[in-house]
């Protein structure tokens, strides 16, 4: 799956989650929460790529917030 | 990422959302050096913080977003399904997902296979349902 690259500890993951939920009886299993983890790391590495991205397309081999704050609002409309 | 009690009296001043945001900034870094790696670039420090400030508004909406889907199917546990629905808008990730899925299927009816052969180590097998630190 994703083992090869790096990406989150589903525990890490968990916690986030059990922060933002509003009912205390809703669970996880493990399964689904793998899932949320690969979720968390595609965004991660597509919000970086598209940055890395802009700055390549504007000659810049620093990637800066500038080219982050472009690419932002198309990423949240893509996830 | 382990964090140990004697990890030093500043680590252990934070509270559980700032030690949950340095853990997912830790995994931020991470990722962001294979980028740096395959695309050549370097990445400003300021964009890994903002990065995992926006990680972390995104995984409350889908946090939200799981916890009322399994509600609508009134349920109390969220499942694959609504982790599905999750990515429905985006038909590439979708996709994706699906794969994951299938391939987390293969393992299981692999898994039972090997359980049925084996049927003292059943008790043990149920265990696999509790978060694993480590492994997905």
């Amino acid at each position: 799956m994703s083992q090869q690259s790096a990406s989150f500890k589903p525990k890490t993951v968990s916690s986030v989650l059990k922060l933002h939920l509003k009912n205390e009886k809703v669970t996880v299993k493990k399964r689904p929460l793998c899932l949320v983890t690969e979720l968390m790391r595609i965004f991660s590495k597509e919000a970086l790529t598209r940055a890395a991205d802009q700055a390549k397309n504007e000659g810049d081999s620093q990637v800066t917030l500038e080219h982050f704050e472009k690419i932002l609002p198309q990423l949240l409309l893509d996830m | 990422m382990q964090r140990q009690g004697d990890e030093g009296s500043s680590a252990m001043d934070l509270n559980h959302e700032q030690r949950l945001k340095a853990a997912t900034y830790y995994s931020i870094k991470q990722i962001s050096k294979e980028v740096e790696e395959d695309m050549e670039v370097s990445f400003n420090p300021q964009i890994l913080a903002l990065l995992n400030e926006s990680l972390h508004r995104q995984t409350e909406s889908w946090a939200i977003d799981l916890e009322n889907f399994a509600k609508h199917a009134k349920r109390t546990d969220v499942n694959l399904a609504d982790v599905r629905l999750l990515a429905r808008r985006n038909n590439t990730l979708l996709a994706h997902i699906d794969s994951l899925i299938e391939e987390m299927n293969a393992t299981e009816t692999e898994n039972k296979q090997q359980k049925d052969g084996k049927k003292e180590r059943g008790k043990k097998r149920k265990a696999t349902s509790e978060v694993d630190p480590d492994e997905c």
